[in-house]
């Protein structure tokens, strides 16, 4: 099989078993094997991965917005080995569940001091 | 009546895009200053966008993919975040302005000023936004859009001489305000018809009510009825305008005076009917142009985002959503006027258009996406032309800006 | 080694002559259960060719309308596809074992 990356796989939507939307694949992390050769290891996804990626003045900004909305001061970019990948098409999906994933934390933040002190966020609106 | 209430969610997206609050003032100042002679460009610009919103609905029913995640899978992160942000900033203020616009219809409905009813009407369009199912939404709004048909009905009150009316549309002529004006009016009526967020709403609406590609057929009728319909409001526009207002030359700024003519026909009545027109059309714009917003960066950043989901699940679409409802109200309280600012935003809007049409065309043509429902040859022909046509205006929109003084 | 530190990069030869810049990074493999390894960087001569490849790339048009397979092949005319041994970048990339083991010259 091939892929090129940067048209099949780079910025590709990254969606779970039950269609929930993880994040998108921001970068591409390669890893070295026995004999020396890179290959695929993982997809990363969150603002740092895109940050880093993006790269300059912008990609420094956007890093930085990142961090006004969690609490951790660090957060590595989501790894997603590849193995967890089940295909690609228009997205990329995959075999496992959301949940079992690292939450974002700029989601859980988002939730814990905004969202969910608003009545009503518990209940889809459909 | 089911019928048309299968094809509301088509009527919203071009009721948001061709009669929301800056349009209103925009074609009837291009009614009143030059007659029917921008018809032409209503028709152009209907025809677009009906091919573009077609597509995107394809690529929305087929793959499931709303038209942010193609500008960002196709344009990659870097450009695709000039478009983000130049997109977002162009649709927070054009809610903004729609958010004064429905306070502008209040005040014209009650009297009491429009300041007032900004903070009522942002916490309105927002508790829509953060409760109503959307397809409740889709159903009311678009349905009430269509009481705008009072100026329809008011052509056939007022004296109007149709054979005129007939004969300005075909022979374009400059009304003595000079060419550029001419063609800067154009340029912005234009870019009204064809704003990116028709097309943000449109794709992530069909998502939002998952089509399927069983549902093709149903996306292609809310194409080929609801973006007509709203053009045909926007043209009833432009004639009321004309009859009433060209060419005695007044100068034609305010929303009352667009309403003056409904009013001389019907007498009060016409007006409340159209304040409520007023009302509806600009809440509806209110609600596509906020959801758009949040859908574009929700979009671009892969984050979980619809109205299907708990808004704990989509924290992150909906703190934009409210972040992006905040701004409008802010903006709106430093007294700037409602009207003039969207006519800043479509000059604005008209440079990045191509942004966001390029990918879709080119994903239109991708079997990766849509398998043996790519475009056919006609699709392409219509796509690619009218995609120069969008080049063409926005490479023209910031020198014709400038020339003309904006259009004074 | 990530993908983002790859594309943009200059890429030469490996007698020091410049190609271009690398626009795309091909992996082959079995997957699953193989791995997907580097094999080939697509480099392309001009700066455009960074955004117009992924856009109407030549090869994801197939049987697409002629005006469009058109255009693909004249945007991609500059833009051609190395194998990965054959190529050095500059700056070099951390794990990118490709390239003369002295560096690049």
């Amino acid at each position: 099989m091939r892929i090129q990356l940067a048209k099949q796989l780079l910025d590709r939507q990254i969606v779970d078993r039950d269609g929930r939307l993880v994040g998108r694949v921001d970068d591409i992390a390669f890893a070295l094997d026995a004999e020396g050769f890179p290959y695929v290891d993982s997809l990363l996804t969150g603002p740092a991965a895109l940050g880093e990626r993006i790269g300059g003045r912008v990609g420094r900004i956007l890093i930085a917005a990142a961090k006004l909305v969690r609490d951790e001061p660090r957060v590595p970019p989501l790894h997603i080995p590849l193995a967890q990948v089940a295909r690609v098409d228009s997205a990329v999906r995959l075999r496992c569940s959301a949940p079992d994933l690292p939450p974002s934390p700029g989601e859980a933040w988002l939730r814990r001091h905004l969202i969910d002190r608003i009545p009503g966020a518990h209940r889809a609106s459909g | 009546m089911r019928k048309l209430l299968a094809v509301t969610l088509g009527v919203l997206s071009a009721i948001g895009g061709f009669v929301d609050v800056g349009d209103l003032v925009a074609a009837s100042q291009a009614g009143a200053r030059f007659g029917m002679a921008h018809a032409w460009v209503l028709l152009v610009g209907v025809l677009g966008i009906c091919a573009y919103a077609e597509m995107a609905g394809r690529i929305a029913a087929v793959s499931g993919r709303a038209v942010f995640d193609l500008v960002r899978e196709r344009l990659g992160p870097r450009v695709a975040l000039l478009n983000l942000v130049a997109s977002w900033l162009v649709t927070v203020i054009t809610l903004a302005a729609e958010l004064g616009g429905v306070a502008l219809a209040l005040q014209l409905a009650s009297g009491v000023s429009y300041l007032v009813w900004v903070p009522v009407a942002a916490v309105a369009v927002w508790l829509v936004l953060w409760r109503m199912r959307f397809e409740l939404m889709e159903r009311i709004f678009g349905m009430a859009g269509l009481s705008l048909l009072v100026f329809v009905v008011a052509l056939f009150a007022l004296p109007t001489d149709w054979a005129q009316l007939g004969h300005g549309t075909l022979h374009i002529s400059s009304g003595g305000q000079g060419w550029p004006v001419y063609w800067f009016v154009a340029v912005a009526l234009f870019a009204s018809t064809v704003s990116p967020y028709e097309v943000f709403f449109f794709s992530s609406g069909g998502v939002e009510e998952r089509w399927s590609p069983a549902d093709l057929a149903h996306a292609r009728s809310n194409v080929l009825i609801g973006f007509p319909v709203g053009g045909f409001l926007a043209l009833s526009l432009i004639a009321v305008a004309a009859v009433a207002y060209h060419p005695g030359g007044t100068s034609l700024t305010t929303l009352d005076q667009v309403a003056r003519p409904v009013a001389t026909a019907f007498g009060g009545v016409g007006l409340a009917v159209a304040a409520l027109a007023f009302f509806a059309v600009t809440f509806g714009a209110a609600l596509e142009t906020g959801l758009s917003a949040a859908y574009a960066a929700a979009q671009y950043f892969g984050w979980q985002w619809g109205k299907r989901v708990t808004p704990r699940e989509a924290a992150r679409f909906h703190s934009v959503l409210l972040l992006s409802v905040l701004l409008g109200v802010l903006l709106l309280m430093t007294t700037v006027d409602p009207v003039q600012l969207t006519e800043y935003m479509l000059v604005l809007s008209a440079v990045v258009l191509p942004l966001t049409y390029l990918p879709i065309l080119v994903v239109a043509n991708d079997r990766g996406y849509l398998g043996d429902r790519v475009n056919g040859r006609w699709m392409n022909l219509l796509g690619a032309v009218f995609l120069l046509v969008i080049v063409a205006a926005s490479v023209a929109a910031i020198p014709l800006a400038i020339i003309t003084g904006m259009g004074r | 080694m990530r993908a983002g530190e790859l594309l943009g990069r200059t890429a030469y030869d490996l007698h020091g002559r410049r190609l271009g810049r690398v626009v795309d990074v091909v992996v082959r493999g079995g997957w699953p259960p193989e791995r997907l390894r580097i094999t080939d960087v697509i480099v392309a001569g001009h700066w455009w060719a960074q955004v117009s490849g992924r856009l109407i790339g030549p090869e994801l048009h197939p049987s697409g309308p002629w005006l469009l397979r058109a255009i693909a092949r004249t945007l991609g005319r500059s833009t051609h596809q190395f194998p990965a041994d054959q190529v050095q970048l500059v700056p070099p990339v951390r794990g990118f074992p490709f390239g003369p083991p002295g560096g690049p010259g």
